[in-house]
């Protein structure tokens, strides 16, 4: 429902927001960590999130109510962030160095030992094929089922399943040593 | 047992709680006569919670405002091919760094504009009392009223009244001298007010922690981290002990 008053700029803060919209910022903090553990760069992770948003709103009318709007709202994420890579990879740019990565997850922590083990839990992330950081993005990082993330990537169960493992085996390598 | 029966998968499987009741029982009776088992399924459990505690911080970070823009603006913007690059070149020009005090206005403003929402479209909120509404909006105010603005002027958050419509959380003098207090309403309201004049003007108020219809959010001690950013934002020094509280009431709350 549209309550954009006559004479009240876009800047005004007072500007309402309707219940989707409510919805939306609501999922915010969840998006802004989801994409922190796709995109491991915190400035490209709100960027994808703007991009989310922007496109969820313009589709709204595509969103059936009574399914669930963050399940919409990630499957939307993915694809952003899916057509980024693409066009990235066409523009022949890279993506960040690794070492921008660091310090990147959760820099406010205050203890320096689990700030560094953010910072290799990142960069492992970082390493791992798209497909898998996306499984293990939703499943561990977002406790997604299994049932709703495979929703939210649209692929089978098993798929889900064998990207997931193959991506926490290639976590547990880089992390405990080889003893995976 | 036979090695593949309890593949990788399997066993990641059970660690996410994920497998059914007859394959955990399996595993489980195998996991007791293999500790090899037991310490694979353990380094998957480790493995969820270091890379989900790795992110966990984010979500107690302040959202940009340009994300909120991004809400805010969504309606009016007409379909168009989006990407990072477009959204990077609408950025608001100083990077969102620095003190989240834009944010917290931004978040105070979609909070006040719930409130006035539901005030507008369900008329005043439901289940107070015959008070009726507890914030009146005006053209550029909210306005604390009935058991809320009672509350305010009355109650003493070192000695909580049981049973009371609107439990008051903690007093505190903000940056303009005007003493402000936290609140909660049934129906998750909550937020903070600050006298001005003589009345309670509702700076920030949310229903985002709403609990189930009837209920308190739980005891006076848990303050909606929404709420609590609106705190920071606006407190000088410390809360109010229950001295300096009663003395301020004595004042009526004048600073």
């Amino acid at each position: 429902m549209k309550r954009r008053r006559p004479g009240v700029s876009s800047a005004d803060r007072g500007d309402c927001l309707d219940a989707f919209q409510r919805e939306i910022v609501g999922l915010l903090p969840r998006m802004r960590r989801l994409a922190r553990a796709i995109a491991r760069d915190a400035a490209d992770a709100d960027d994808l999130v703007q991009v989310a948003v922007e496109r969820a709103l313009n589709r709204r009318d595509q969103w059936r109510p009574g399914t669930r709007l963050d399940s919409w709202v990630f499957t939307i994420m993915k694809h952003a962030w899916i057509d980024e890579t693409r066009a990235r990879k066409r523009r022949g740019a890279l993506f960040a160095p690794e070492e921008q990565g660091e310090n990147v997850a959760d820099a406010r922590g205050s203890q320096a030992e689990a700030r560094l083990e953010a910072a290799s839990v990142e960069q492992a992330m970082a390493r791992l094929p798209q497909d898998q950081r996306l499984a293990v993005a939703l499943v561990l990082v977002d406790g997604l089922s299994y049932r709703e993330a495979a929703e939210v990537l649209e692929v089978p169960m098993g798929t889900l399943t064998s990207r997931l493992v193959r991506g926490r085996q290639a976590l547990i390598a880089q992390l405990e040593g080889e003893a995976a | 047992m036979t090695g593949p029966a309890f593949d990788d998968e399997i066993l990641m499987t059970y660690a996410d709680g994920e497998l059914d009741a007859e394959s955990a029982a399996r595993l489980e009776a195998a996991m007791e006569a293999d500790p090899t088992l037991a310490e694979r399924v353990a380094r998957h459990r480790r493995l969820r919670g270091s890379v989900a505690g790795a992110f966990a911080g984010v979500t107690d970070e302040p959202v940009p405002e340009r994300l909120l823009d991004a809400v805010r603006g969504g309606e009016a913007r007409p379909a168009e091919v989006l990407d990072l690059a477009a959204a990077r070149a609408r950025k608001a020009a100083p990077p969102p760094s620095g003190k989240p005090k834009a944010d917290w206005r931004a978040w105070a403003a979609i909070a006040a504009c719930l409130v006035a929402a539901v005030l507008v479209f369900r008329g005043p909120f439901p289940a107070v009392g015959s008070k009726g509404a507890l914030i009146e909006a005006s053209a550029d105010a909210l306005t604390a009223r009935g058991a809320l603005a009672s509350a305010l002027d009355r109650q003493l958050a070192s000695a909580p009244e049981a049973g009371a419509a609107v439990r008051v959380g903690f007093s505190f003098k903000a940056s303009d001298g005007a003493f402000c207090r936290t609140f909660q309403a049934e129906q998750g309201l909550a937020g903070v007010a600050c006298k001005e004049k003589n009345r309670w003007r509702v700076r920030m108020a949310t229903t985002a922690g709403a609990a189930a219809p009837g209920e308190y959010r739980q005891a006076g001690s848990e303050t909606s981290p929404a709420v609590l950013a609106a705190v920071d934002a606006m407190i000088v020094g410390e809360p109010l002990d229950a001295e300096a509280e009663a003395a301020a009431r004595k004042r009526g709350w004048k600073p």
